[in-house]
């Protein structure tokens, strides 16, 4: 199974083009972030474990309880693949610890640093605060999905030439990030291009070389 | 310098390992595929200062997946033998020894380790164990009255002249303290180990900036021969200082290892990063400044204090500017740290240098507004003919030569030398700059060169690349020396098995690594010309040495390009596989000059006059740091260090609740460094030269000295813009409304 | 992070059942995964909603807007109908975040978002919203970015949204679907003031489900924007903000809605502020006059007392922004 090419993917305002008009609903057309396509697709291996109080303490027997798992079906780059994941895992670590793509890098782990970017169903987002559970029937493209073969992605290529990174450590993030920004249409302006680009922190200091990047790839300069 | 033809070197070239890092190959620490790796995670504790008085360790042990738990408790066998190679370490003071004892010396301390199958089994479980202390009040805040300057170590000391009287005398006198916060280096990449045991060998991969000392630590550590640790780094996710020492959490990967005997890998929490390795230290510095009424300074009184550990007594460069920045005939300075229930401070861009720049920085440009002349002419007046401390001649000092460089470029005669004159709307516009040094560290190195048959190159040495482009920069070096194209060399780094190196920090690689490199691969040459020649075989054979160069992997005759023969020819024909030589460098110990990288920094900025938010607008940095090997990636050094001041000016402080000793903001939502939108176009200018005093290859080193300026012209701009004089960083709004 | 079971509900009604069950709803999770891998959240059972119908942006009959709970903030921020009605609400979703955790966070997940309070997100430390009757850590501790507004001895924390100033100041309502039906709780009745109960942060009863935030309809032409004031340029929660909408006819302020954020315990609805706008003619000294009653019943802190006078200068450049100068 393939995937569309990011760059080729409908931007998301164009699902809303006609959305506007008095009375009428402007439901996305397109499906984003969580799959909602099989029913119960998921397999909820615990169980739903009953009890009022949802902020609950531990359960006593917790301990020795193995912690509940689902079965996941999800394409990665291209590839779909099914793989039985521990509830907690998240999509970062899904693909660092059990699918060997380290690219996606952890570097808060909160969502503050943008390192571990990836798209799901062609959005940016931060893969560390994406439970790898709800991915079912999602299609994730990460930095090692990116490139056709030799031929880099333009953006990559972009970021070679500028020198828009020096320890490479949130470079994976950037570019997609990058990729996500020139798809959403965020690079009228140098500006708009760092506004947008902000969710991604190079701590060696690269912005104006990131920024340089984004528009060469964006306008095709 | 090489006779060589200098191709590569100086030519903007990109990054050879461009394509591992935007493609997500580029392998760091915590990515190695190790077989059978399991997860470790460390519990640290909740408290600052007291003891340990029970580890219920129950529940993790009871979670499916977890493999063990070690903590004093166990006492694990750690050697802890002195390592005199550890120069990097504080002179005074013990390192910390892990899980070796009930006592706790900070908040974030490990004082347990969990080890599980699954990262989510190791992390849950160190969630579930509980540690119980007997805590005291602990003692953090350097400022705080009542914090005994209980210093084991009496201060240090530097005096020239007659300080207090030229002070007395003085027909302006100035005097400010200037504070500077604790920050943290907050690398993207947070520090990891990887360690596996093979019988007594022990391989660690490992986030470092010194391969061989990580090596010999490990060694001294668990009481093993250094040639049975192996460190291995080939790419390093930004470190700026705290990978330059060998932390404990590396330890405790390695014992974990040991105990479970299955490879073990740890990766700190950010949080971690915030107890775990280091930062640079608060600083409150103050200083008193004697001047003529024409801006000569005569006298400068620097009193200094810095936070350390109980532990260990970390000092750092800070007084060096202030003996040698101007030409001061009067200078006093006591430097002192204050022993606080802390981690112990570490290197960190600029160490010291850029801490004391701020406060010299800002007095001066105190100054030149008291005499009301301008700050650029100021320094002109103070500049020293010499060396003020050891009247050492400069091997190069091209300072005056960037003031006025940079005067030109920023356009700095538009700047109104009156405060809160310029405005654009709701912004007040301000200009501001600050002169830098540093010094040019050399170390020696060495490295390994070998040439294969088929014509390519191998290089080798244990250095590490924590981004300013080593991989690049040496691979430039040794084509040009070695004749061979970029695409025919390949430089390997990052191994303590390579040649050794010095500490990648510093910026001493390039004038150590990359000397030793030439060094080697101009013997290689040497050798290949010389088996051409002595060969009658050869079409070179008879020509005199010299006149021989290699371009292209091809020796010909310098004057006659049409007489010669490839490498692979030449190694074809008398069947050699390869050739092979090891370069190195020994710094020159005679010390002739005083050698140093010099910066001057410009700052625009725009201030709201209402809301205090000061916002960057423009900014040039103007460098003299000797020969650029690598100008495409210098650029983005300078750029990048900037940035980092504009985190250090405006944004950056490591917070904490001195009731407990908790950072309360150890993350990277509430420590802030600087976004994509903070930062406006910035420039860099490098002076075209070479410094071959100081190296053989010329250069003065970089990454440290475009850092050292920054805070200090961006403070200066905030008073050109406003009129408030802001002498403690970060400038944030509560300063200026 | 503590273990839990993980279901995912295909249907409102599903949903509901779980949520009654002692299910936690999970919609983009950007604040929830977070708090559980700090373990301040411990939730057994995971219920994810994002399959649920509730992604619809539509204009009401009364002309006003209805954004479905499960509308991502980049969604309702791009949003045609948004940007023209209330730019107010989508410069504060732009302003909130970072574009990729604006892709993954709902609006109704926004408005439940929890407080960025250090010591609420540090289990080791004392705190009454995350475990009741611990004390309150920030009231004597680093609070330079914690609330002077609608605070108590038992908590100081600031909300941290963005939108729901907007939502606040715009006099929005929050719809619910609970096991007994459906119901509409105006905005300012569903974040809670923490009082003596900082751990209940929302009026929401057990299960209920938010379904859409409602903007009602407001007199026209309404001028509308945004003002986020922070240290850093992007990507950081507010130290103040103000959300403000105008309605101008024939040089008099007709309607006035105004709400601060980054300073209260809840967003904070400025009547004080408004009243002195409504019925008289921008300028710049009315500005200034009214937003000298934006801090009105302020209790600083140690570390944020700054807050007092840079919340009455935010709403005055607010108020100037949209009001027009002079």
């Amino acid at each position: 199974m393939s995937i569309e090419p990011p760059e080729s993917t409908v931007s998301p305002s164009e699902g809303y083009s006609e959305g506007y008009s008095e009375g009428s609903s402007s439901a996305p057309s397109r499906r984003t972030f969580i799959a909602t396509t099989a029913v119960g697709s998921a397999v909820v291996a615990g169980g739903l474990i009953g009890g009022p109080s949802v902020f609950g303490v531990e359960p006593a027997d917790a301990a020795t309880q193995a912690p509940p798992t689902s079965s996941v079906s999800v394409t990665v780059n291209g590839e779909r693949r099914t793989v039985t994941v521990d509830n907690r895992t998240s999509l970062l670590d899904l693909l660092r610890e059990r699918m060997g793509l380290t690219g996606s890098k952890k570097g808060c782990n909160a969502g503050a640093c943008g390192a571990c970017t990836v798209l799901v169903d062609g959005q940016r987002v931060n893969s560390c605060l994406t439970l790898a559970v709800r991915l079912d029937g999602a299609e994730v493209t990460t930095i090692e999905g990116l490139a056709k073969g030799e031929r880099l992605h333009p953006l990559q290529q972009a970021f070679i030439d500028q020198d828009a990174f020096q320890c490479g450590f949130c470079t994976s993030g950037q570019i997609m990030s990058g990729v996500g920004c020139i798809k959403e249409g965020h690079t009228g302006s140098p500006e708009e291009i760092r506004e947008f680009m902000s969710g991604n922190i190079c701590r060696c200091g690269c912005y104006v070389k990131i920024v340089r990047a984004v528009e060469q790839t964006a306008h095709g300069k | 310098m090489s006779p060589q033809p200098q191709a590569a070197v100086g030519a903007p070239l990109s990054r050879v390992d461009g394509r591992l890092k935007v493609t997500g190959q580029a392998k760091y620490t915590a990515d190695h595929d190790i077989d059978g790796v399991v997860h470790a995670v460390i519990v640290d504790s909740s408290v600052a200062r007291g003891r340990i008085t029970g580890i219920d360790t129950r529940a993790a042990d009871a979670q499916p997946g977890v493999l063990g738990l070690i903590s004093h408790l166990d006492k694990p066998a750690l050697a802890y033998r002195d390592n005199p190679g550890a120069w990097l370490d504080p002179r005074s003071g013990e390192r910390l020894h892990v899980f070796q004892d009930d006592k706790v010396r900070f908040l974030g301390q490990p004082v347990a380790v969990v080890v599980a199958r699954t990262l989510e089994a190791a992390q849950h479980a160190a969630d579930l164990v509980k540690v119980s202390y007997d805590a005291e009040k602990p003692s953090t805040d350097m400022s705080a009255s009542g914090v005994p300057e209980n210093d084991p170590l009496p201060p240090q000391n530097y005096v020239r002249g007659n300080p207090e009287d030229a002070l007395a005398s003085a027909v302006v006198k100035l005097e400010g303290t200037y504070r500077l916060t604790r920050n943290h280096h907050n690398a993207l990449e947070p520090h990891a180990t990887i360690a596996r045991w093979d019988g007594e060998k022990l391989t660690v991969w490992d986030k470092t900036q010194w391969t061989v000392g990580a090596r010999d630590e490990l060694a001294a550590v668990f009481g093993m021969s250094a040639e049975n640790v192996r460190v291995i780094s080939p790419f390093v996710g930004g470190a700026f200082g705290n990978g330059l020492r060998t932390w404990p959490h590396t330890t405790i990967a390695a014992l974990a290892a040991r105990q479970i005997r299955r490879p073990v890998k740890l990766v700190l929490t950010r949080e971690q990063l915030y107890y775990g390795v280091g930062y640079r230290p608060a600083y409150e510095y103050g200083l008193r400044l004697g001047s003529t009424r024409g801006g000569r300074v005569t006298a400068a009184l620097h009193r200094i204090r810095a936070e350390t550990s109980s532990y260990e007594h970390y000092v750092e460069g800070v007084m060096n500017p202030g003996q040698m920045l101007y030409a001061t005939p009067h200078v006093r300075q006591a430097y002192r740290t204050v022993p606080l229930d802390v981690n112990t401070p570490t290197f960190m861009r600029g160490p010291g240098w850029s801490s004391a720049a701020f406060a010299i920085e800002s007095a001066m440009d105190e100054l030149a507004h008291e005499t009301g002349i301008d700050p650029i002419e100021l320094r002109l007046r103070n500049e020293p003919q010499e060396d003020p401390v050891n009247g050492l001649p400069w091997s190069t000092r091209r300072l005056t030569e960037c003031l006025r460089t940079g005067a030109r470029a920023f356009g700095w005669h538009r700047r109104n030398p009156k405060p809160r004159s310029r405005r654009d709307g709701d912004w007040l516009i301000g200009m501001g700059m600050a002169s830098g040094i540093y010094d040019t560290l050399r170390m020696q190195s060495e490295a390994r060169v070998r040439l294969d048959a088929d014509g390519t190159a191998l290089v080798q040495a244990s250095t590490s690349d924590m981004g300013p482009g080593t991989y690049t920069s040496v691979t430039q070096l040794a084509a040009d020396a070695l004749g061979l194209t970029m695409r025919t060399v390949r430089f390997e780094l990052g191994d303590s098995t390579f040649p050794p190196s010095p500490p990648h920090g510093g910026s001493q690689t390039m004038a150590g690594v990359g000397s030793a490199v030439q060094d080697g691969c101009d013997k290689l040459r040497q050798e290949a010309i010389k088996l051409a020649v002595e060969d009658e075989r050869s079409p070179l054979h008879g020509v005199d040495a010299d006149d021989i160069v290699v371009r292209g992997g091809r020796l010909h005759v310098k004057s006659n390009p049409a007489r010669g023969e490839t490498y692979r020819q030449l190694l074809a024909r008398n069947s050699r596989t390869h050739l092979e030589t090891r370069g190195t460098f020994t710094p020159s110990g005679d010390d002739r000059y005083s050698m140093n990288a010099y910066s001057v920094t410009f700052a625009e900025v725009a201030v709201d006059r209402r809301l205090g938010l000061v916002r960057m607008r423009r900014m040039l940095g103007v460098y003299d740091v000797g020969r650029i090997i690598s100008p495409k990636l210098a650029d983005s050094q300078a750029l990048g260090a900037m940035v980092g001041g504009v985190g250090q000016a405006l944004l950056e402080h490591t917070a904490t609740d001195h009731r407990d000793g908790r950072i309360v903001n150890a993350n990277l939502a509430d420590y802030l460094v600087p976004v994509n939108a903070d930062i406006p176009d910035i420039k860099a200018i490098y002076l075209d030269g070479e410094d071959l005093h100081a190296d053989p290859i010329g250069v003065k080193g970089l990454g440290e000295i475009v850092k050292v300026g920054v805070a200090p012209a961006i403070a200066n701009a905030v008073f050109n813009a406003t009129g408030r004089r802001v002498r403690d960083l970060p400038i944030t709004a509560e300063a200026l409304l | 992070m503590h273990p839990f079971s993980y279901t995912r509900a295909t249907d409102t009604r599903q949903a509901l059942h779980a949520g009654r069950d002692g299910g936690r709803y999970i919609a983009g999770g950007t604040t929830l995964v977070d708090l559980m891998r700090e373990t301040v959240e411990r939730p057994r059972t995971l219920v994810d909603i994002s399959a649920l119908p509730l992604r619809e942006i539509m204009v009401t009959r009364r002309g006003g807007l209805r954004i479905g709970a499960l509308v991502r903030m980049s969604e309702a921020a791009a949003h045609r109908g948004v940007r023209a009605l209330y730019p107010v609400i989508s410069q504060a979703l732009e302003l909130s975040a970072s574009a990729q955790l604006r892709n993954m966070a709902t609006i109704g997940g926004n408005i439940m978002q929890r407080t960025r309070c250090t010591y609420f997100r540090d289990v080791t430390a004392a705190c009454n919203k995350r475990e009741p009757g611990s004390g309150c850590a920030a009231l004597h501790g680093v609070n330079r970015t914690h609330a002077i507004l609608g605070t108590s001895d038992d908590c100081v924390a600031t909300h941290p949204s963005d939108v729901a100033v907007a939502f606040a100041a715009l006099e929005a309502s929050v719809h619910l679907m609970g096991a007994d039906g459906e119901r509409t709780v105006p905005f300012a009745d569903f974040l809670l003031k923490p009082g003596s109960t900082p751990n209940r942060e929302q009026a929401l009863r057990p299960g209920e489900l938010i379904t859409a935030v409602e903007l009602p309809a407001l007199p026209r032409p309404l001028r509308s924007g945004y003002l986020k004031v922070r240290d850093r340029q992007s990507y950081e929660f507010a130290l103040t903000s103000a959300a403000v909408a105008l309605h101008i006819r024939h040089g008099v302020i007709r309607e006035a809605k105004v709400a601060a954020g980054g300073v209260g315990t809840v967003p904070w609805k400025l009547t004080a502020v408004e009243r002195q706008l409504i019925g008289r003619r921008p300028s710049d000294a009315l500005w200034t006059k009214a937003a000298e009653h934006a801090a009105d019943g302020a209790r600083p802190l140690q570390h944020n007392r700054f807050k007092v006078e840079l919340l009455k200068r935010t709403v005055e450049r607010q108020l100037r922004i949209v009001g027009g100068g002079k």
